[in-house]
């Protein structure tokens, strides 16, 4: 549904700085349906990646494509202002007209697009009612709390029926309560109206919460990517390390570290324990709700005869959930 | 004492006189200096549709014509106000220069206004596929009605104050009125009473300007 591909960004130097790279070849594909996270530290381009998307900043180099369309090849400024249209954006300021009531305010893309009164009236309204603000029709932005203004600015993104909506930072003007049901209103929404989400946030709790994939930026560079479920169960990756940390170990423990949960590996532990003649001891864990799965990081102290102990490694090692810290000693001390 | 049998009928005249030239350059001032403001606003270097020759030309027409003095201004376009209305006495007259010298000033205040709307609500209009035009109507106009409905007050008392000062070269009106009686003829009762109307006037004016503008502010 979208393709950045190789996308660069150099802001030219100006009075006050030289010239800053932005993002550098950056590629970057979200299938349809996808809950897409960005994340990264403040200045890693992460914000600069979700405005190329829709071309409010335009690219130096590469391409952008969404929904079929290559927006880098559009040349006249209508044909770019149809295809914005295909794409709703929310914003952590929220951007609503202080002057229109929130009815008022969501009816704004249709207007623009020329629809008539009766038909934005209609469908505003609906839309209001569906993100929880059906009462709130006829009120100004500046009575409505954070997360209603939120809601009411996802309405406004929505009521063009894009295929595609990106959230700037979406949350990080609200308090955690509203951060939570705005978040989980973005993902309903995504299932429900088929769409393809792009969610910047520097909040590592947005994405465990919202996404269903994740790509980790630095310094305008793609440094890690990938499924959440899959990001984690390499266990050193960057994103792994940010999504499910490493349980702090006490000290002189050998152990074995075991990611579990997600889909299939659920299975593991038991399986150990059913199959081999060793004593498992969880030293330390940690659990983690990603998406609608659950997650864990274990450490574990296997016991036993060295073969035995020998043999239930092994087969960690082969189920594919267990990864030895590649520091340490990997073996079962003898009873 | 004042005699009003005397000073009530010609002052009352000239009142009239002064709404009509305020209210009419006022008219002429939105009408030219909204588009100015947002020709201004736009084409600056930071603008939507930068364009660095038109901004510096048009942006040092506006500031001549807010460097020069009124009362210079009054005798500087006199041709012009020849070429409009036939003539450089009067209240008709004097709408010329008043015109001329309220639409830069004007300008300026509409485009500082339009500044003042936040970036991030233009950049979410981009973002819903509106063209420039459609930013101009739908965000910054009416986002920015109450700077401006501020902006259109200061001028129109600016103009109250300007149309007065017409009066020392025969411009009608209040200015006019207190010039040719109040001073020339030492009847300070006229220049007073010529004072009070100036000054209720522009109370009125300035607090109807307030809460209008309250009005418009939904903060």
């Amino acid at each position: 549904m979208i393709t950045l591909r190789h996308i660069g960004k150099t802001f030219p130097a100006t009075r006050r700085q030289a010239a800053v790279t932005a993002l550098d070849d950056v590629t970057l594909t979200v299938d349809r349906g996808q809950v897409m996270g960005v994340v990264g530290p403040s200045g890693s381009g992460k914000s600069t990646l979700a405005r190329i998307v829709n071309l409010l900043e335009r690219p130096t180099t590469g391409t952008v494509t969404v929904d079929g369309t290559e927006l880098t090849a559009l040349t006249s400024a209508r044909e770019l202002n149809r295809a914005r249209r295909g794409i709703g954006m929310i914003f952590q300021q929220f951007n609503l007209l202080d002057s229109r009531t929130a009815l008022a305010n969501v009816e704004l893309p249709l207007e623009l697009a020329g629809v008539g009164r009766a038909e934005r009236r209609a469908r505003a309204g609906e839309l209001l009612e569906r993100v929880g603000l059906g009462d709130k029709l006829g009120s100004h932005p500046a009575q409505l709390s954070g997360g209603q203004r939120q809601r009411v600015a996802i309405a406004r993104a929505l009521a063009p029926r894009p295929k595609v909506l990106l959230c700037d930072e979406a949350t990080s003007a609200l308090d955690p309560v509203s951060t939570a049901s705005v978040l989980d209103l973005l993902r309903t929404l995504t299932e429900e109206l088929d769409l393809t989400t792009v969610l910047i946030t520097h909040e590592m709790d947005v994405v465990k919460r919202a996404c269903d994939h994740v790509t980790l930026l630095e310094a305008g560079r793609v440094v890690d990517a990938g499924a959440l479920g899959d990001v984690v169960r390499r266990p050193h990756s960057p994103l792994a390390t940010r999504l499910l940390p490493h349980p702090a170990l006490p000290a002189g423990d050998q152990v074995v570290e075991l990611t579990v949960g997600g889909d299939g590996h659920d299975a593991v532990l038991t399986e150990l324990i059913r199959r081999y003649a060793v004593q498992v001891a969880v030293v330390a864990g940690s659990v983690e709700t990603l998406g609608d799965q659950r997650f864990g990081r274990l450490q574990l102290r296997v016991d036993g005869a060295p073969q035995d102990v020998r043999a239930a490694l092994d087969y960690l090692a082969q189920s594919g959930a267990a990864e030895a810290p590649a520091d340490r000693e990997l073996a079962g001390a003898v009873a | 004492m004042i005699d009003w049998d005397r000073i009530g009928p010609a002052l009352w005249q000239s009142t009239v006189e002064t709404s009509y030239m305020v209210s009419v350059s006022m008219g002429l001032s939105v009408l030219l200096g909204v588009p100015l403001g947002v020709l201004l606003l736009l084409t600056a270097p930071d603008g939507l549709v930068p364009r660095r020759v038109v901004s510096t030309v048009v942006g040092g027409i506006v500031n001549a014509g807010r460097s020069v003095p009124f009362i210079v201004l009054l005798v500087l376009v006199a041709p012009v106000t020849r070429l409009f209305t036939g003539t450089t006495i009067g209240s008709t007259a004097t709408i010329v220069p008043l015109t001329i010298a309220a639409v830069p000033f004007f300008a300026r205040l509409v485009e500082a206004s339009l500044r003042e709307v936040a970036p991030g609500k233009v950049e979410a209009a981009r973002a819903m596929g509106a063209s420039t035009g459609q930013i101009v109507r739908s965000v910054l106009l009416p986002e920015a009605r109450p700077g401006l409905v501020a902006a259109g007050t200061v001028t129109l008392i600016a103009l109250i104050s300007y149309s007065a000062m017409a009066g020392a070269i025969g411009g009608g009106g209040l200015g006019d009125f207190a010039i040719r009686y109040g001073y020339q003829r030492f009847d300070t009762a006229v220049t007073l009473a010529c004072v009070v109307v100036l000054l209720v006037m522009v109370q009125v004016l300035q607090s109807a300007g307030d809460r209008l503008a309250r009005r418009l502010a939904h903060r």
